[in-house]
């Protein structure tokens, strides 16, 4: 979370505000030139107005606090979604909080702006991003600014708020994948030997890519479900994805094959380990060897910083 | 509420009244034509139609040609709010758009610019001050629409907002007292703008009998008399202007007003005061009945018949100040008094009684006509008033009832026909006295007409009209009390906003600079110099003093503002962090409350703190609000963290 620097670093003028300042300066002659009191009044309401709208529009902007919260997965490729969240400290009500931020994904550059009409506390907001690449990827707070009170003018207030994430390679799923027996490699065993003699668990659903032996007929029959079947040696017997045997021409495809076998193989509770070219990533399970190896594959052959 | 009701809700509320105003200033075919354009616009804003806007800007570019080809310095103002209108009237027939409201309020700014020359009256300025209020609550609203992209508008957003441009248009009043004051001011324009004429109301050049029946009626204000010495209202007489022919039906001014440099002053004691003449009483200048000069910042004359004309249009209200006598003769300037023995035509049923009311004496026909007039036999009424026929017979020898300008005009009449010169005033008699602002308030009811008479030399004021029973300046009912009241605001706002100029501006300046010059002044010539207050500041000490409270209220405000602009949880626990720190504990940025319990070595303190960092915790962290017993026992401990406080710092005191 970053609270915005107490600096404002640009007041830029609209065409509504240059006109005002023009009225201004014209019924200012006039009354000088007339000395009409009441042309003097309009013209003190006129400068007084200007003054106390900055200092309103200064006061809009102050205490508060706006936070960046990345998509908590995102891939090359597909949509995903940031959220934005704008904390207000003050007793008083905020408006029309404009934010623009910047992702930022290698050569590839997207500016949005999301509009906080009324702030009262906190208020969040998503943004649709579409990562290009995989990699690393910034979503930035450019600026934080508004035209209120009256759109006379656009007051910004510098921010220094980045955040940082990783995006994945697009996940790409070929047939060849139905004989994952292939693909996966149990370290000092032969490829498919032993799988599937295990005692049985339970039922999963079906996924792309696993082997026909797993399938689980009866229900396929009865109630044309199509289901595997879960075996205790197969959580026991670790999984190792090669690069090089995926399917695949060039090195995207493998990795999103790569991808697409680690979230299917996350689903059904397998652990897996990965060979990529030659370097071993140890075998494992759960949200955090799947966020390594998702960022190995993501970075693989790009610059990490 | 639905966008598109609000838009044009807030739209034609923030511009009706600068239309309607303007509509009754321009000429009357424009005001027609603007008058059946108004609801065209209203129907299209309705069925949501508009016209393209090259069209508008087509419309828009023709007036402002026929504006460059029309405009003089003569008519510039009536012009431009003419074409302002139009501009006006087309563009509400444009695309609502934020672009197009804004111009379309920058128009209902500029008019409301333009009407400050027709409209100076108080309720000009109330309205004007209301809807500088609420235009820009308008545009924000529209504002919030245009850049939310919204089709609904909730009551709280409104509310919310509202409230918050609210107060920032009265901080806006309260800010621009000083602009006002303080901005510069010339003594001359540097171009002169003239209006058309205004319509005039008040004192013609000629009087019906009977016609102050109708005016007795209205209430309308006619000026604010402030003078400088006590006298009862019903001893007020204003002059406005003389009558001296008479064609048997009306009297008229027909001797031409000839322009004196100067009236020579009566005999007497000098009597100052100040006039804040609201309504137009012709050219007519009304002043006190022995008023023998007057000043004022525009050009005047007076003439030999003692009263005084504007030289030119005015914008009114207008002030002037005047040097009176108490004395009710004053010496005749005219050399011909042949114009003032002037008859008409009379039934010989007049000029036998004016013969049998013929004394001795210029002095005792003049009496026994005045007391013949003010006999019983004769009555005031304002009813029932003979308009036909022989008015003035009528009233002699059958009615015998009648108001004012029957009984001036008899005497005159019958003055004239015995041969002593006579002529009928015009102006006011008695007012209301406004206690707390300690000036007279005349109205439109409290016209009334004397005669004078010339005698040796000099003119004699002499009333022959009865005693009005209850004078309508003493019947001040619970809803004219209030009326005054309201009459006051009226008449500051004409003295201290409408009145103020260079000279007072200059004023407030030098006594600024004897203030400050003062300060390095020996204690004795101090005291000089802020006894020579200038009159003018101390009569607007009530002015500064409401200066200096609104200046302090925008301080007071701010700091306020600052110090409430944090919710109260967080006031608190800012406190509470506030006197950790003073106790040597403080708390960094990145530390949790729980890692500041940590750092206290002092178990009392600790005890305390960790009490406080539970119940607060527990509540602040989980999202929940405080509960008063919660907040009760927070206070308590803050009160015993501040008594610690004291505690330990006493106890570091070094013993003497």
């Amino acid at each position: 979370m970053n609270s915005l620097s107490r600096k404002f670093n640009k007041l830029k003028l609209t065409k509504a505000g240059f006109l005002y300042s023009l009225l201004t300066i014209f019924i200012g002659i006039a009354a000088v030139n007339t000395g009409n009191n009441l042309l003097y009044v309009l013209l003190s309401l006129l400068l007084s107005f200007m003054w106390l709208s900055g200092l309103f529009a200064r006061i809009n902007l102050r205490q508060l606090w706006v936070e960046i919260l990345p998509p908590p997965e995102a891939f090359a490729q597909k949509k995903a979604f940031a959220l934005i969240r704008l904390n207000n400290q003050k007793r008083f009500p905020s408006f029309l909080i404009k934010i623009e931020i910047t992702f930022e994904n290698y050569n590839s550059q997207e500016n949005f702006t999301v509009l906080f009409p009324l702030v009262k506390d906190m208020v969040e907001k998503t943004i649709e991003i579409f990562p290009k690449e995989r990699g690393k990827a910034k979503l930035k707070i450019r600026s934080i600014f508004s035209n209120y009170p009256l759109a006379l003018f656009f007051l910004f207030r510098k921010t220094e708020c980045q955040t940082e994430f990783t995006i994945y390679p697009q996940p790409v799923a070929y047939k060849e994948l139905t004989d994952t027996r292939l693909l996966f490699q149990k370290p000092g065993e032969k490829t498919g030997k032993g799988i599937g003699t295990g005692d049985f668990l339970g039922l999963n659903p079906y996924f792309l890519g696993a082997p026909r032996k797993y399938i689980h007929w009866k229900s396929l029959a009865k109630r044309d479900e199509l289901l595997i079947k879960e075996l205790a040696d197969d959580l026991a017997i670790p999984q190792l994805i090669e690069l090089e045997k995926l399917p695949g021409r060039t090195l995207e495809e493998k990795l999103g094959c790569a991808v697409y076998l680690i979230l299917k193989l996350e689903k059904i509770g397998l652990p897996y380990g990965l060979n990529l070219f030659g370097m071993l990533y140890p075998i494992g399970r759960g949200e955090i060897h799947r966020q390594r190896i998702l960022k190995v594959l993501a970075y693989y052959g790009k610059e990490k910083t | 509420m639905e966008r598109k009701k609000l838009e044009i809700l807030l739209l034609y509320l923030g511009i009706v009244v600068p239309l309607a105003l303007t509509l009754f200033v321009v000429e009357k075919t424009y005001a027609l034509l603007g008058l059946s354009l108004f609801p065209l616009t209203l129907i299209i804003r309705i069925k949501d139609r508009h016209v393209p806007s090259w069209l508008v800007n087509l419309l828009a570019t023709l007036f402002v040609i026929i504006f460059l080809l029309s405009v003089n310095l003569e008519n510039f103002l009536q012009t431009s709010l003419t074409t302002l209108l139009f501009l006006l009237l087309v563009k509400l027939l444009e695309r609502i758009t934020l672009r197009n409201l804004f111009q379309v309020y920058l128009l209902a700014l500029l008019l409301y610019a333009g009407l400050t020359y027709y409209y100076a009256q108080f309720s000009f300025f109330i309205l004007l001050i209301l809807n500088l209020l609420y235009l820009p609550v308008a545009l924000f609203l529209h504002l919030y629409l245009e850049e939310g992209k919204l089709n609904f508008i909730s009551l709280t957003e409104i509310m919310a907002g509202s409230k918050a441009i609210l107060l920032l248009c009265l901080l806006t009043m309260l800010m621009a007292l000083p602009f006002f004051f303080f901005f510069p001011r010339l003594s001359a324009p540097l171009f002169q703008l003239s209006t058309e004429k205004q319509a005039k109301t008040g004192f013609t050049d000629t009087i019906k009998l009977g016609q102050f029946s109708t005016i007795h009626e209205s209430s309308a204000k006619v000026l604010r008399l402030k003078i400088n010495f006590p006298i009862s209202p019903e001893e007020i007489y204003l002059r406005v202007l003389t009558y001296d022919y008479f064609d048997g039906k009306n009297w008229h001014h027909r001797i031409p007003s000839q322009e004196k440099k100067k009236i020579p002053p009566t005999k007497g004691e000098a009597l100052t005061g100040e006039i804040y003449l609201e309504q137009p009483q012709g050219s007519y200048l009304p002043v006190p009945e022995s008023a023998h000069l007057i000043m004022a910042n525009f050009p005047f004359f007076s003439s030999s018949d003692y009263t005084f004309q504007t030289a030119g249009e005015l914008y009114y209200p207008i002030r002037y100040s005047f040097v009176s006598k108490r004395s009710l003769s004053k010496p005749a300037l005219e050399v011909d008094l042949k114009p003032y023995l002037q008859v008409p035509k009379v039934s010989p049923k007049i000029l036998e009684l004016a013969h049998s009311l013929k004394g001795l004496t210029e002095e005792e026909t003049i009496k026994k006509i005045y007391q013949f007039l003010t006999s019983p036999n004769f009555s005031y009424t304002l009813k029932n008033l003979n308009l036909s026929g022989n008015p003035l017979e009528d009233f002699l020898f059958k009615s015998r009832k009648g108001n004012c300008e029957y009984f001036a005009g008899a005497m005159t009449l019958l003055l004239r026909l015995n041969g002593i010169p006579a002529r009928m005033v015009g102006g006011y008699r008695g007012a209301i006295y406004q206690r707390v602002g300690n000036y007279y308030l005349v109205e439109e009811r409290f016209a009334h007409a004397w005669v004078e008479v010339y005698q040796k030399g000099n003119w004699l004021v002499y009333d022959p009209t009865p005693s009005l029973g209850t004078l309508p300046y003493q019947r001040v009912s619970m809803l004219k009390k209030v009326s005054l009241y309201l009459d006051l605001l009226n008449y500051y706002y004409t003295r201290f906003i409408l009145d103020y100029n260079l000279q007072n501006q200059k004023k407030i300046l030098t006594f600024a600079k004897n203030i400050f010059s003062s300060f390095s002044l020996p204690k004795s010539q101090e005291r000089v110099q802020i006894s020579e207050i200038p009159s003018f500041l101390k009569e607007r000490g009530a002015i500064f003093f409401f200066i200096f409270l609104c200046l302090f209220l925008i301080f007071l405000l701010f700091y306020l503002g600052k110090k409430y602009s944090l919710p109260k949880e967080k006031r608190l626990l800012k406190e509470f962090l506030k006197i950790l720190k003073s106790l040597g504990v403080e708390k960094k940025d990145s530390h949790g409350l729980w890692e500041v319990l940590e750092k206290i070595q002092d178990p009392q303190l600790k005890e305390l703190a960790s009490k406080f960092v539970i119940i607060y915790g527990s509540c602040y962290y989980k999202d929940k609000t405080l509960s008063k017993e919660d907040w009760k026992t927070l206070k308590q401990l803050l009160t015993e963290l501040k008594s610690l406080k004291i505690q330990k710092r006493s106890s570091f005191r070094p013993t003497v």
